[in-house]
């Protein structure tokens, strides 16, 4: 009888840690970063950016096109790197997961000089654009994603 | 099963109210325990004293109707209680299961699976429409942080000093 309390509160124990795991232990994050080229040349938008369209309508631009596209498999301590056109390039990394976000660092680099060091909070679904940097003669804008 | 928890369901093997199991689980004890098997004996032999005499006297046990109409009335009220709703039943059945450890389990369990949910619910349902930004920093250029009303989006925009220069 002794015995099989002390194995049932195990088991039930187990359940509870479990049910915990499943609620909150998010290990991995995919994100999805695209680098799109802003520009007001007479081109048209690219298709393949119709998903961004909404959200691109909050600059007065007139053509984008999209440059590069990278999934990352992030998890915590290991940084995503990306080359960005412009002998720029881009670092994230996951800082934590809380209540069904993930926090993100982003730093964008020109060559060695920092232009931009970030931390933001993302739900699944949500796009962070970070736009700012010249490239050519339009500005670059970097679309970043995260699903878990 | 030990002698303990032996003794304790006795009675109510005696008046065949064990499920099966728990019936040939006490048989079986019983059967390999001489102090058990001298207690069954003896509650068996009380069993049958008390029945005779109440048979000798059963003259003596006749209600009168209204004694029998009360006590028919009082069996009545306590079934419409029992019938009352599922969740009485339930707890009916869990709190005269044999094992009354199990019924916990499943009482725990049930409140692990509640409260769980309940706690994703409340993740879905504390969402920010736009990601929050808590961070931002530029060494050489100007930042700027926006969240559109008309999307989901939230937008970090750098001034480049060219750009901050041009005005």
């Amino acid at each position: 009888m002794r015995k099989k309390t002390i194995s049932l509160i195990v088991v039930l124990v187990a359940l509870m840690f479990a049910a915990v795991g499943v609620a909150s232990g998010v290990e991995r994050v995919n994100v999805e970063v695209e680098v799109i080229y802003a520009s007001n040349q007479p081109h048209p938008t690219e298709p393949s950016l119709s998903r961004l369209k909404i959200q691109l309508q909050s600059f007065n631009f007139t053509s984008y096109t999209l440059l590069e596209k990278k999934r990352m498999v992030l998890s915590r301590g290991n940084e995503g790197k990306l080359s960005i056109p412009g002998k720029k390039y881009l670092k994230i990394e996951l800082e934590e997961v809380i209540k069904g976000q993930v926090k993100l660092k982003v730093v964008v680099l020109d060559r060695r000089r920092v232009l931009l060091t970030t931390m933001f909070r993302i739900s699944p679904g949500q796009t962070v654009l970070v736009g700012g940097p010249r490239y050519e003669s339009g500005t670059l804008i970097i679309a970043i994603k995260a699903d878990f | 099963m030990n002698c303990k928890r032996t003794q304790r369901f006795l009675d109510r093997y005696l008046d065949g109210e064990l499920a099966r199991d728990a019936s040939l689980s006490v048989e079986e004890h019983v059967n390999g325990c001489p102090d058990c098997g001298e207690y069954l004996k003896s509650a068996r032999s009380t069993g049958r004293i008390i029945r005779e005499a109440a048979q000798a006297n059963h003259t003596d046990l006749i209600l009168s109707d209204r004694a029998w109409d009360s006590f028919k009335e009082s069996v009545n009220q306590k079934e419409r209680l029992f019938n009352a709703g599922t969740l009485i039943n339930c707890w009916r059945w869990l709190a005269f299961y044999p094992r009354p450890i199990w019924a916990s389990a499943i009482a725990a369990t049930a409140l692990l699976v509640v409260f769980t949910t309940a706690g994703m619910v409340s993740y879905q349902g504390s969402k920010n429409i736009h990601p929050v930004v808590e961070y931002v920093d530029s060494p050489s250029s100007q930042v700027m942080v926006l969240m559109p009303e008309q999307s989901p989006v939230t937008v970090i925009w750098v001034f480049e000093k060219s750009d901050a220069q041009e005005g």
